[in-house]
C-alpha cells in the first residue's frame, strides 16, 4: 500500500528525519529548563524587620531523606504550622522524602535543577560533592538578616566546627557537641548469670564470657554499622580521646590529646587503638562477635532477639528494642563507659545539614520560613514532635511524651537544635541527663582544629586508592575479624607509602589552619 | 527431547502389555534422573515462595526468634489484620489496579496500531522503524528523562507518570511486526478489494488473527505495570499515589511499618515490622497471579501455531 520511494529518497527522508530529531532535541536543550540560578535572591542589604503582611502564597518545597509519615498524617501537622504562618509569611509546605535506601534521588532533584526550596545534605552522604558543584547558598551574610533565631539556638562553636571551606553552606542540625554512645543489655540475661552492670570493659568482657558460655546460641555483642566494634570503643575513650581524622577512608590518620599532630598508624601507632584492636579481635577469636558481621549486623540486633549486648548510639534503650525484646519475654537496660570527669576533646561535628539549593525562587522565605521554626518552643515542638495534645504532651520543660505515634521524629532533617530539644519519656531521666550533658559545649575540650575542613584536591588519587584498601584491610581490623598482625602488616605495605603522602599534607593544611588562627 | 520421547514410549507400551519392549536399565535411569531434576527445580522455586505465604502466617515474635520455616510454630493472622486494618493498602491496590488497567489498554492502543504500520511497507514504515531501533540502544540518561517527566511535562505525583513512561516498548514492537509479518498478504488483499479500508482491514482482519502475540504483549506489559516501582520512587511523593510494589519496597525500609501503614486501631499494640512485608508480598501477587489463567490458552494457541505451519 501506499507508493514506493527510490533508495535515494529514503536515504533523504531518513536524513531528514535525523536532523529534525536532533534539531528539535537541541531546541528544546536551549530553551531554559525551569528556574535558573539567576532568580531574584534576598540581597543583604534587606532589613531585619518582620516580613510585610500581606505577602503572596508561595509553597515552600522540601526534600527531605527517611521514613515518611504517612501524607495524611504529615498533612495534619503541616495544615497547623500554614495556618499559624497565614497572616505573615503565607506559605504552603510540601515535604518530600527520599528512601534511605534511595537516598540518590535527593542528587537527581539537584542535578535536574528541580525547583527546589530546602534540601537534606550531609557530610555522610554528598555535601562536600554538591557544594564543590556549588549548587548550595552561601549562608553568612543572609542568616543575620532572615534567620537571626536559627543563629540564636545554636552555640557559636557549632556554627565555627560545621562551615565548609571558611563558609556556612548549610545549617547544622545537631544537639550534641560529641555523639553519645551505648552499650545495651539484656537485664534478664544478665541478672541469670549473677553479674553487675558493667562500668567498663573489662567487666562487659566477663558478661560476654558468660553469656557465651551459658547461652551458646546467642550472639553475645553485635554492632550492625560494619561491624565496627573499634570505634565503638575508641569513642567511648575519654583518657586521650583517640580519634581518626574527619575525612571518610582516612583512618588510618589519627590525632590523640589536643597538639594538632597527625599522626599515622603505620609508623606511629597508639598504644591505646592497638590494644583496642586486640581486644575486639580477642572476642572475634573467642566467638562473642558474628562472624558474619559485615554483612549480616543488622540481623542480630537486640529487636531479633539473638544479641545479649547491642552497641548503639545516642543514650536510652530505643523504643523498638525494648518492646521487641518485652514481647519475646525480655528486659533491656543500657550503659555508657563516658566519664563526665573528664574532658573528651570534640571538633563539634555535627552529621545533618539543612542547606538552600541556588535553584530555589524563594530563598528568603525559606529562610524566613526556618526562622520561625527556630523562633519559640512551640514553634519547634509542632515541626518535631506534631500536634501537642494530639500526637505528643510535654513531660517537664525538657522531655515530652508520645501519644500517637504516626507522626515519626525527624527533626534533624530540619530544625534540630540544642535550645528546644525534648527528650522522650521513654528514655528515661537517666539518658534525658546524659543528653543535657552532652548538649553543654563546656563539658568539651574544643579540638584544636576545629573548624578546618580538609581539602583533598592534592592528593585525590591517593585517596581513591586508600577507599579500597580500607574495604580490603581497615574493616577486618576494626571488626576484628582479621588475623591482627598479619593483616596489619599487609596493609602497611600497601598504604603506607601513600598514607605519608596524603599525612605530609593534612599536616601542613592542618598547621596553615592554626597559623591563621594565631594558635 | 527424542531421547525422552523414545524411552517414555517404550515404557508406556511396555505397561499396557502391547510390547515387549526393551527399556534399557541406562535408558530408565536417564529419565527419572531428568525427573529428579525438573522436581528438584520446581521446589528450588517453590520453597522460597512457600516460605513467604508460611512467613506472612507466623507471629512476629516466632519470627524474629526462629526466622523463616517451612512448617511454623504458630499460626496468626495478625499481619494481615495490621495491613488491612492500615490506610495505606487500600491506597495502594486502587493504584497498582487503575495503573495497570488503564496502562495495559493504553499501551495496547499504541503499541499494536504502530507495529502494524512498521509491518506494511509504507513510505513511513523505514524511518519509524529506524527510530523504535534507535531508541532502544540511545536514551537521554536518568537526569534528562526526569526533567522531561517532572518539569517539561509536569507529572510529578500524578498517576499519568507512571503510565505514560512505558507506553510504547520498542522490543515489545518488533515483536508484533514480527508476528504481523506471517499474515498472509492474501487474506489483506481480499479484504481490500471487497471495500475495506486500513483501519477496518487493521481491526477485523489482522488483529483477530494476531490475538496470541496481542494477549501475549497485553500481559507483558500489564506484569510490567504492576511490577514497577522504578517510576514511584523518582516522581511519586504522596504516599496516597504509591503503587503496592513501591509500597512494598517502603515497607522494606521503614525502620517502623506504622510510619507508613497508617493509623490501624489502637488494638494492635504491637508493630510485625517483618510480619507486614511478608503478607503484603503476598497480597501484592495475588491479583497477578490470577491474569495468568485468562491468556494462558492463548501462549498454548502460539507456540503450537508456528509448529504445524508448512
Amino acid at each position: 500500500m501506499g507508493t514506493k520511494l527510490s533508495r535515494r529518497q529514503m536515504l533523504q527522508l531518513m536524513g531528514s528525519t535525523v536532523v529534525a530529531a536532533a534539531g528539535s532535541s537541541l531546541l528544546a536543550a536551549c530553551k531554559p529548563a525551569g528556574p535558573t540560578a539567576t532568580t531574584e535572591g534576598p540581597t543583604a542589604q534587606s532589613t531585619i524587620e518582620p516580613s510585610p503582611a500581606a505577602l503572596e502564597q508561595v509553597t515552600l518545597k522540601l526534600a527531605f531523606a527517611g521514613d515518611a509519615p504517612s501524607s495524611e498524617v504529615l498533612g495534619e501537622v503541616l495544615a497547623e504550622a500554614e495556618a499559624r504562618l497565614a497572616d505573615t509569611l503565607n506559605v504552603k509546605l510540601d515535604i518530600s522524602f527520599a528512601p534511605w535506601s534511595d537516598m540518590s534521588k535527593l542528587d537527581l532533584i539537584l542535578q535536574s535543577g528541580e525547583d527546589i526550596d530546602l534540601i537534606f545534605d550531609a557530610p555522610w552522604w554528598h555535601i562536600h560533592q554538591n557544594i564543590a558543584q556549588d549548587f548550595y547558598v552561601v549562608l553568612d551574610d543572609l542568616l543575620p538578616v532572615y534567620a537571626p533565631h536559627v543563629l540564636e539556638v545554636r552555640p557559636q562553636i557549632m556554627w565555627d566546627a560545621n562551615k565548609f571551606n571558611g563558609k556556612v553552606y548549610g545549617i547544622p542540625l545537631g544537639v550534641f557537641c560529641y555523639q553519645g554512645r551505648q552499650s545495651i543489655i539484656r537485664k534478664d540475661i544478665r541478672e541469670a548469670l549473677g553479674l553487675p552492670k558493667p562500668t567498663n570493659w573489662d567487666e562487659m568482657e566477663a558478661l560476654l564470657k558468660a553469656a557465651k558460655e551459658e547461652y551458646p546460641d546467642m550472639i553475645p555483642i553485635n554492632y550492625f554499622y560494619f561491624g565496627d566494634y573499634a570505634s565503638h570503643l575508641t569513642t567511648q575513650d575519654f583518657d586521650t580521646s583517640p580519634r581518626s581524622t574527619t575525612m571518610p577512608d582516612l583512618d588510618v590518620l589519627y590525632m590523640e590529646g589536643n597538639d594538632g599532630v597527625v599522626r599515622n598508624m603505620f609508623e606511629d601507632m597508639s598504644e591505646r587503638i592497638w590494644s583496642i584492636f586486640q581486644r575486639v579481635h580477642a572476642w572475634f577469636e573467642a566467638g562473642y562477635i558474628p562472624s558474619d558481621v559485615l554483612t549480616n549486623g543488622q540481623n542480630y540486633m537486640m529487636n531479633s532477639g539473638k544479641t545479649v549486648v547491642d552497641c548503639q548510639t545516642e543514650f536510652g534503650v530505643p523504643v523498638t528494642h525494648r518492646k521487641d525484646v518485652e514481647a519475646m519475654g525480655g528486659e533491656t537496660e543500657w550503659v555508657t563507659f563516658f566519664d563526665r570527669s573528664k574532658k573528651r576533646v570534640t571538633n563539634f561535628l555535627q552529621y545533618n545539614f539543612i542547606c538552600v539549593p541556588k535553584v530555589s525562587k524563594n530563598q528568603e522565605r525559606s529562610l524566613r520560613f526556618l526562622d520561625w521554626a527556630n523562633a519559640s518552643k512551640e514553634n519547634y515542638d509542632l515541626l518535631a514532635y506534631g500536634i501537642p495534645g494530639k500526637h505528643w504532651e510535654p513531660a517537664g520543660d525538657d522531655m515530652y511524651r508520645v501519644l500517637d505515634a504516626s507522626y515519626p521524629w525527624f527533626p534533624y532533617m530540619w530544625v534540630w537544635n540544642p535550645t528546644y530539644e525534648r527528650t522522650n519519656e521513654e528514655f528515661g531521666a537517666e539518658a534525658a541527663d546524659w543528653n543535657k550533658w552532652t548538649m553543654d559545649a563546656n563539658n568539651f575540650e574544643a579540638d584544636k582544629i576545629t573548624g578546618h575542613t580538609f581539602n583533598n584536591d592534592a592528593v585525590v588519587d591517593q585517596m581513591a586508592q586508600l577507599g579500597a584498601l580500607k574495604t580490603q584491610y581497615y574493616y577486618p581490623t576494626s571488626s576484628g575479624t582479621a588475623d591482627l598482625e598479619t593483616n596489619w602488616q599487609e596493609y602497611k605495605e600497601k598504604a603506607n607509602d601513600l598514607v605519608k603522602v596524603v599525612q605530609e599534607e593534612y599536616q601542613r593544611q592542618v598547621d596553615e589552619f592554626l597559623a591563621s588562627k594565631g594558635g | 527431547m527424542p531421547v525422552l520421547d523414545t524411552v517414555n514410549t517404550k515404557i508406556r507400551m511396555q505397561r499396557a502389555g502391547r510390547i515387549k519392549a526393551d527399556v534399557t536399565l541406562g535408558e530408565r535411569a536417564f529419565l527419572y534422573s531428568i525427573y529428579a531434576s525438573v522436581i528438584a527445580f520446581a521446589l528450588f522455586c517453590l520453597i522460597p515462595f512457600w516460605l513467604v505465604v508460611a512467613g506472612s502466617f507466623t507471629p512476629e515474635a516466632n519470627l524474629r526468634l526462629d526466622g523463616f520455616r517451612l512448617i511454623p510454630r504458630a499460626f496468626s493472622t495478625y499481619s494481615y489484620e495490621y495491613v488491612i486494618h492500615g490506610n495505606q493498602i487500600g491506597n495502594s491496590y486502587l493504584v497498582s489496579f487503575s495503573v495497570t488497567i488503564v496502562g495495559t489498554l493504553l499501551a495496547l492502543a499504541v503499541t499494536v496500531p504502530f507495529a502494524y504500520v512498521l509491518s506494511r511497507k509504507v513510505w513511513i514504515s523505514r524511518p519509524l522503524s529506524f527510530l523504535s531501533y534507535f531508541t532502544m540502544v540511545v536514551g537521554g540518561g536518568l537526569v534528562g528523562f526526569y526533567i522531561l517527566v517532572s518539569k517539561w511535562l509536569g507529572l510529578k505525583d500524578t498517576k499519568w507518570a507512571l503510565i505514560l513512561p512505558y507506553l510504547l516498548d520498542p522490543f515489545f514492537v518488533f515483536v508484533l511486526l514480527a508476528y504481523f509479518r506471517t499474515v498472509p498478504e492474501e487474506m489483506i488483499e481480499a479484504a481490500v478489494i471487497d471495500g475495506a479500508n486500513d483501519l477496518i482491514v487493521f481491526w477485523r482482519v489482522v488483529c483477530p488473527l494476531s490475538a496470541p502475540i496481542i494477549a501475549t504483549i497485553g500481559l507483558f506489559y500489564a506484569l510490567r505495570y504492576w511490577n514497577d516501582w522504578w517510576l514511584a520512587l523518582l516522581f511519586i511523593d504522596s504516599s496516597a499515589n504509591h503503587p503496592l510494589q513501591y509500597m512494598l519496597k517502603q515497607l522494606q525500609a521503614t525502620t517502623d511499618a506504622r510510619f507508613y501503614i497508617g493509623n490501624p486501631s489502637p488494638r494492635f499494640s504491637t508493630v510485625p515490622n517483618y510480619g507486614v512485608r511478608l503478607a503484603t508480598v503476598v497480597m501484592t501477587i495475588g491479583p497477578i497471579i490470577l491474569a495468568y489463567p485468562f491468556v494462558q490458552r492463548y501462549f498454548v494457541r502460539g507456540i503450537t501455531l508456528g509448529a504445524l505451519k508448512g
